[in-house]
């Protein structure tokens, strides 16, 4: 073979690699994962004492009724979802800025992620349908990542599961499952991830050595807080009309009644009248979509 | 010192690093609005929740602060819609409810704020909790007619400072150069009793 060959033959096998992973299918790989997760579930009841296998089985019976994927958003996140009636990730976002701003969506990826840019792209790309993955996380209860939005989408599972494909990861995408190039950490995702009729066994796993110490009214805050979380990926179409109800802390939601109260006597403050302004719009909009708020005592 | 890391200025959100520990902060920037979290975090609130990097150093919490809010202002394109805002009234919860008819009572009717109060209690009328108990409702309405009440007292007052208007002859310097000392005197005395002519006599006789 000449040497030009040889070379041709490598870049072949080189781009094969890459389309090969680029083709992972996350679906596929979360079924792949089921047996696997059966008997570590089993094992794990198993191997427990009867006080514990019981904690356990409660625990994993919970997530199957109440587990739901949860979207925490800032106000003006949640009125472009409301409005646009879909919820755009992070590149249909570029591609809507790049129309707009006349620069590639790429640039405008590179912008908004910054140090972070190279790991999204490395990750998304790595499944077929990657570019229309849709994040979140599980929810049993509770305001989520409420420190990067004091919104929690909490999304009704019976419609989210009707029309789309719901797959599950033992911690986030970014920070758990790439190598430091950046790539996917193929065999530590594979054996982390979950179908959603799966889903409470690979919770019951992650939490089985904590749920011993804590009680069930702390078990929302650990499924989900901003340090620790079973990432939700959803490919297909998120919607409002997919909403359960939206979730709010208890402070936010009452500070927000009472700045409509003092806009009446003119002394809220600009940026107060501002936050109040969104929030009345999501609240006629959600009224008029039938979806409830449900507040929660702040931590 | 104080650097900012990545915000979302349309809703004043931020990252920020103070001594090597990282904080998220958001409006209203109270104490319960700041939350530390780890480094790897960061990274969450950038590619998963749409944080941008951006970079600045401040010297105080106040400064910084400062700074967002003026991002905020700028971000936001449109002005707030006041009418949207009051409308909200209309659907506020029960114990919304409760809480503005306490503070109209305790707050706004002893600083004598009547057109706050009416505007407030006017709304409150449309909302379906205020619709379906009574008792709220019957508060309500007393409530609304006290402040009006007050309202009108107030434009009585307002209307009594007509009284230190300059005389006549003064306001109107041509009366009685065109009408006479008679018509000045006439029409004081009409400022003064209202209407003092017979109206209406012939039909009457």
């Amino acid at each position: 073979m000449s040497r030009g060959a040889g070379a041709w033959c490598r870049s072949r096998r080189r781009k094969t690699a890459i389309m090969r992973l680029a083709n992972m299918n996350f679906a596929q790989t979360c079924r792949a994962n089921a047996a696997q997760l059966e008997r570590s579930f089993e094992e794990a009841i198993g191997a427990a004492d009867t006080a514990t296998s019981s904690t356990l089985m409660r625990f994993a019976e919970r997530i199957v009724r109440e587990g739901c994927v949860g979207i925490n958003m800032r106000p003006m996140v949640l009125l472009d979802f409301l409005n646009r009636d879909c919820l755009l990730n992070i590149h249909e976002w570029a591609e809507r800025v790049s129309a707009r701003a006349g620069k590639p969506s790429v640039e405008v990826l590179r912008e908004k992620l910054g140090p972070y840019f190279e790991r999204r792209m490395a990750f998304d790309r790595h499944f077929d349908r990657g570019l229309e993955f849709r994040y979140g996380a599980l929810n049993i209860g509770g305001l989520g990542a409420k420190r990067f939005g004091e919104y929690c989408l909490v999304f009704n599972h019976g419609r989210i599961a009707a029309r789309c494909t719901v797959g599950w990861l033992k911690g986030d995408s970014l920070n758990h499952y790439m190598t430091d190039e950046p790539r996917v950490d193929e065999a530590k995702l594979c054996a982390d991830c979950a179908s959603d009729d799966h889903k409470h066994m690979l919770a019951t796993l992650k939490h089985a050595s904590e749920l011993v110490t804590r009680r069930p009214d702390y078990w929302p805050r650990m499924v989900c807080r901003e340090d620790c979380y079973i990432e939700a990926i959803v490919e297909g179409s998120l919607k409002p009309d997919s909403l359960g109800y939206v979730r709010i802390g208890k402070l936010d939601f009452d500070l927000y009644w009472e700045y409509a109260f003092i806009e009446f006597t003119g002394k809220l403050s600009e940026l107060d009248r501002y936050r109040v302004d969104a929030f009345a719009a999501i609240d006629e909009r959600l009224q008029a979509a039938g979806v409830s708020w449900e507040t929660v005592e702040d931590a | 010192m104080l650097d900012l890391k990545a915000a979302a200025w349309e809703d004043g959100y931020a990252i920020v690093e103070e001594g090597g520990s990282l904080f998220t902060i958001r409006p209203p920037y109270r104490r319960e609005n700041k939350h530390s979290i780890a480094a790897f975090e960061y990274a969450s609130g950038v590619a998963k929740y749409g944080l941008m990097p951006v970079s600045g150093s401040f010297e105080d919490w106040g400064s910084l602060i400062e700074h967002l809010r003026r991002k905020f202002l700028e971000a936001r394109k449109e002005p707030p819609d006041a009418a949207r805002i009051k409308k909200l009234v209309e659907r506020a919860p029960k114990d919304a409810v409760a809480t503005y008819l306490d503070r109209i009572e305790h707050e706004l009717f002893p600083s004598r704020q009547w057109r706050a109060a009416a505007g407030i209690l006017t709304h409150l009328l449309r909302n379906p909790v205020v619709k379906r108990d009574s008792d709220v409702l019957d508060r309500v309405s007393f409530l609304l007619e006290k402040a009006e009440d007050g309202r009108a007292n107030e434009d009585f007052a307002k209307a009594g400072l007509a009284d230190t208007a300059p005389p006549l002859e003064e306001e109107f310097a041509l009366v009685k150069r065109l009408y006479g000392s008679k018509a000045l005197e006439l029409g004081e005395q009409i400022r003064r009793e209202g209407q003092v002519l017979r109206m209406g006599s012939s039909l009457a006789a």
